[in-house]
């Protein structure tokens, strides 16, 4: 009976299998509503109701009631779809945001960050170039003029004048070239000259240009014995020049008094040598100058005045010399004078002044018979001086009485190491120490009983720092031998200022110790590395405006 | 025989050496000695490099002085400041009285003023271009107004806008021409409209602080009267969360370099920073005020933030630590409403309730103009030093050293004991009851009451 008919199927048999077949899917049999007609209502009543003038009615219909009533929904109320959009929203937001963590872990974890992006309305222009230069001033007109047009001038993109140029062009070609590279090796050499001649004038070494003053002087010197002797027009001529420089110099009337210098100069001569001379210079200048030539104004021999200046500059050389001479006589009078008054005080002490003291003083006498430079004699006679001033106690004549019995003393001294610590038991000694010192650091028991005061009111800071003496503990480190005892408080001023704890990335010591341990001063480490080391957190430009992260120079537009 | 000889592509090993290494810096100097920088030749580099730590930080405190200027001519306290993005020097300030100046940095003096509103200014905010500002007052009007690039502002507004409700705050688009309002309702305003292109609203509580992000410039964070913070997406048309704490935020600044980090000052006296994805606990807080925290404003490098308190003070923290770097106090400075970081990340701007502005740098001792290449690199290495050597407990205590005024002295050490108190009052708790029964709360999540989906 595998076929059965068609007639004796059972409709609910029949929708029992088919669920059990579903089932074995795994998945409820989908089951749409089906409005049919129950087998007590047939096809024919609804024709016969349909025709009549009456309304068929749900009731006649005998709808098959299936078992899941699936209604349609209510359409959700404003509170609803609201929460609902916020729910996309939300989902939205986190995707989006999520894609910027790489960023901003990168942005976080900067050892350093340059913003270096241009502000608000700056904008890139070519480069200019460079026009040929047209005067347009009067002024620069006038001066181009003069000078500018003149084809001796080596203009700063040339390397040779126009005027050589031109020669170049008309020689030929073997002959330019060396001319060419002679009219070069000229320029240079004149360049050369130039730049040292402008470093040369910008030395300020006050012994530097001394030097190179007195070089002028010998070279005009020589300058006028030449000229004399070979060409006397240029000789006069050169003699009126340096008649007129005189009487500009005269006339200026800088070297007397009233002038800067000399106020300045007037005031520190006191105490400073080098100020003095130089305001005794000026006022030398001043002589020089105002000294009336008659010899000039009266001799018509040219050679006359020569030897007239040269003998005033010879006079005034003599009397710088003779005026250092005097100084020189005047300080040996002081200190002979001073030396008669040391003998007279020691007359007068009965011989209170030692014996070899006063073999001091003829020293000093024939040291001052020499030639020696000033300041050490100034600087010797001043110590001497102190030294003589001072009067020798008695007793120092009993001392040099001991020192001449050496050796006896030095015996008298020997005594043995066992005699010394004959008496004391010094290893007893030590334990009791080195027990009383552990015993010191050890926490004690507070037998006070905390009273009034305790949690609150004057006493309050003390109580907390008792809490604190407690929890300290003692850093002992116990050694074998006895006769050995670390002192616990070496490494107790160190250790006020070294941190208790761990910072806070670091885990272990060594972490630690090895970070800060990396020296990073220029000198402890290699430029490049010291570069490195010492980069800025940020970096900024001065006047820049910073903007707000571009989210077009991380992700792509859409 | 013929050899064939092939050319090969050679490569040439050179020294490559920079010259600042090893030649004199100026030719003023000596020449450099090369020395040899091996450790057992300097055996006291530790203690030497310490010692100069120790003095980095001892002149930092000597150069301390972070005060460059007041701007005073307000008649009344200051209640909004606003910073133009396209310009340093211009800085526009309204007071209660509905008067608006911009001020110039550079000169310190007021360049032109205008009375803008009757009664109080409630917002202000320079439009993206720099070219006009925006302000909306008490009198429930929006105006536009102009300013030229000398900084002369427009004598009457551009613009007038009549609108239904009096909104508290303002603040524009980073990109767009658009601007947000917030007041009963949070509103988009689109631009040449004269009516708000959309309208957000959540709850009945009205919100008196809005921002626009800086990055993700779609998101706008809202500060509300019923202690929420409220994110809203403007592409869409409805809120994002809520989220709902003990107290009430008054002021949200989002991080100018991290798109989805926001910081809230509120009025429990901390300041919270959030991660716009999970509302449920903050990432960071930032404890030191002794009164409510009135204003808070990210750095542009968005490494740090300044904060304006209630109890008089200034005070400038590490986005990433729970307390201050600095505080700024003046015995004259008296509530402050506003605080402005300027764009160049150098200066701080802090509007009080005594009518004047003041300018501070936002390093207190750092030299202002340009640094010479010798004093910068002097300058980084004493700042690497003082970095490497801050936890040794001289150096940290003179780094951390500021003279306080009395009040904030003794108001800290109050907080502290209070604090302390109710730390041993839980723990006494959790010890004596049954395990479990008084679990920890971490306390980045204490000030959460509920976030809102």
């Amino acid at each position: 009976e595998t076929f059965a008919d068609e007639a004796e199927i059972d409709d609910v048999k029949h929708e029992q299998l088919l669920n059990a077949v579903f089932a074995l899917n795994g998945r409820k049999r989908n089951t749409n509503v089906i409005r049919g007609l129950s087998s007590t209502c047939s096809s024919v009543d609804l024709f016969v109701h349909a025709r009549g003038t009456s309304k068929i009615q749900l009731r006649d219909l005998n709808l098959k009631q299936s078992k899941r009533q699936s209604q349609l929904k209510k359409p959700r109320s404003g509170f609803e779809t609201e929460k609902a959009q916020r729910q996309v929203a939300r989902d939205t937001l986190a995707s989006e945001m999520s894609k910027w963590d790489p960023v901003v872990h990168e942005i976080r974890a900067a050892t350093q960050t340059v913003f270096s992006k241009r502000p608000h309305g700056i904008k890139m222009y070519e480069a200019v170039q460079s026009q040929p230069f047209t005067p347009r001033t009067a002024l620069e007109k006038e001066i181009y003029e003069a000078l500018g047009k003149s084809e001796d001038i080596i203009h700063p993109n040339q390397e040779l004048t126009t005027a050589e140029q031109r020669a170049l062009n008309v020689m030929s070609v073997k002959e330019a070239k060396q001319r060419r590279a002679e009219l070069l090796r000229h320029h240079e050499l004149l360049s050369r000259v130039e730049l040292k001649a402008k470093w040369q004038n910008k030395i300020k070494s006050k012994r530097y240009r001394k030097t190179v003053r007195k070089e002028k002087v010998m070279a005009e010197k020589k300058l006028l014995e030449e000229l004399q002797k070979e060409n006397p027009e240029a000789f006069l001529e050169r003699l009126g020049q340096i008649e007129k420089e005189r009487v500009e110099e005269r006339f200026t009337l800088k070297h007397k008094g009233g002038g800067k210098f000399s106020r300045m100069h007037k005031a520190y001569s006191k105490f400073d040598d080098k100020t003095r001379e130089a305001f005794q210079e000026m006022l030398q200048k001043s002589r020089e100058l105002t000294k009336k030539q008659q010899e000039v104004s009266s001799c018509e021999d040219d050679n006359g005045d020569t030897n007239t200046n040269e003998a005033d500059k010879n006079e005034n050389t003599v009397a710088s010399n003779d005026a250092g001479e005097n100084d020189d006589a005047k300080k040996t009078e002081y200190r002979v004078s001073q030396l008669e008054f040391l003998k007279a005080v020691n007359r007068k002490a009965c011989g209170w002044l030692d014996v070899n003291r006063t073999f001091v003083h003829s020293q000093l006498v024939s040291e001052t018979n020499k030639e020696g430079p000033r300041k050490n004699r100034n600087s010797e006679s001043k110590e001497k001086a102190v030294v003589e001033v001072t009067l020798q106690p008695v007793e120092d004549k009993i001392l040099d009485d001991k020192d001449v019995d050496e050796n006896d003393s030095d015996v008298k001294m020997k005594v043995t190491m066992e005699e010394l610590f004959n008496d004391e038991d010094l290893v007893e000694q030590f334990l009791t120490e080195k027990a009383d010192a552990e015993d010191k650091n050890l926490p004690k028991h507070d037998t006070k009983l905390p009273g009034w005061g305790n949690w609150a009111g004057p006493d309050y800071s003390k109580s907390k720092e008792r809490k604190k003496q407690k929890t300290i503990t003692s850093h002992r480190q116990r050694t074998q031998q006895d006769n050995v005892w670390l002192n616990p408080n070496r490494d107790m001023s160190i250790r006020k200022l070294q941190p208790k704890t761990l910072p806070f990335p670091y885990t272990s010591l060594q972490q630690y110790e090895a970070s800060v341990r990396q020296p990073i001063s220029r000198g402890f480490v290699r430029e490049t590395a010291h570069k490195l080391l010492t980069k800025p957190e940020i970096v900024l430009k001065l006047g820049h405006i910073v903007g707000p992260l571009e989210k077009d120079d991380y992700f792509k537009s859409a | 025989m013929a050899t064939v000889c092939k050319k090969k592509n050679f490569s040439l090993k050179v020294l490559s050496r920079n010259p600042d290494n090893y030649k004199r810096e100026t030719k003023l100097d000596i020449h450099r000695a090369p020395q040899n920088p091996e450790a057992y030749l300097h055996p006291f580099a530790l203690d030497r490099e310490y010692q100069r730590a120790l003095n980095a930080t001892k002149l930092e405190r000597v150069f301390a002085k972070p005060f460059l200027c007041g701007l005073e001519g307000h008649k009344d306290s200051i209640e909004v400041l606003a910073k133009f993005p396209t310009r340093l020097a211009h800085i526009l300030s309204a007071a209660s009285d509905g008067e608006i100046r911009l001020w110039d940095l550079s000169t310190k003096k007021c360049v032109s003023s205008v009375v803008a509103h009757h009664g109080l200014v409630h917002g202000l905010c320079s439009h993206r271009t720099g070219q006009y500002f925006i302000s909306c007052g008490q009198d429930a009007n929006i105006k536009f107004w102009g300013c030229s690039e000398e900084g002369q502002i427009s004598p009457d507004p551009l613009k007038t806008l009549l609108t239904k409700q009096v909104y508290q705050c303002v603040d524009h688009h980073e990109k767009e021409d658009i601007f947000v309002t917030c007041g009963q309702s949070l509103d988009v305003w689109i631009g040449d409209r004269s009516q708000p292109l959309q309208s957000y609203k959540w709850g009945l509580d009205s919100m008196h602080y809005v921002r626009f992000n800086r990055i993700e410039t779609h998101l706008v964070a809202a500060a509300a009267d019923d202690r929420s913070i409220m994110l809203y997406d403007t592409r869409g048309s409805s809120a994002v969360q809520k989220l709902i704490m003990k107290m009430k935020t008054n002021a949200i600044s989002w991080n100018p370099m991290q798109a989805f980090v926001f910081t809230a000052a509120c009025d429990d006296y901390n300041l919270y920073t959030y991660d716009v994805r999970n509302l449920r606990m903050a990432t960071n807080k930032h404890e030191d005020h002794i009164a409510a925290v009135m204003d808070v404003d990210y750095a542009p490098t968005g490494k740090e933030f300044v904060t304006a308190g209630y109890d008089k003070c200034v005070r400038i923290f590490n986005a990433v630590e729970g307390h201050s770097r600095d505080i700024y106090t003046t015995k004259r400075m008296q509530r402050v409403n506003h605080v402005l970081w300027s764009m160049d990340n150098k200066y701080i701007l802090s509007g009080s309730d005594e009518m004047s502005i003041r300018l501070w740098k936002a390093k207190a001792s750092e030299k202002l103009g340009v640094m010479k290449p010798r004093e910068k690199t002097a300058f980084n290495t004493t700042e690497v030093l003082k970095k490497t050597f801050k936890d040794y407990p001289e150096i940290r205590r003179i780094s951390r050293h500021r003279h306080v005024p009395k009040m904030i002295y003794h108001h800290k050490q109050e907080m502290r004991d209070i604090k302390e108190s109710q730390k041993r009052k839980e723990s006494n708790r959790r010890f004596h009851s049954k395990p479990g029964a008084v679990p920890f709360q971490p306390e980045r999540k204490k000030q959460v009451v509920e976030v809102k989906d």
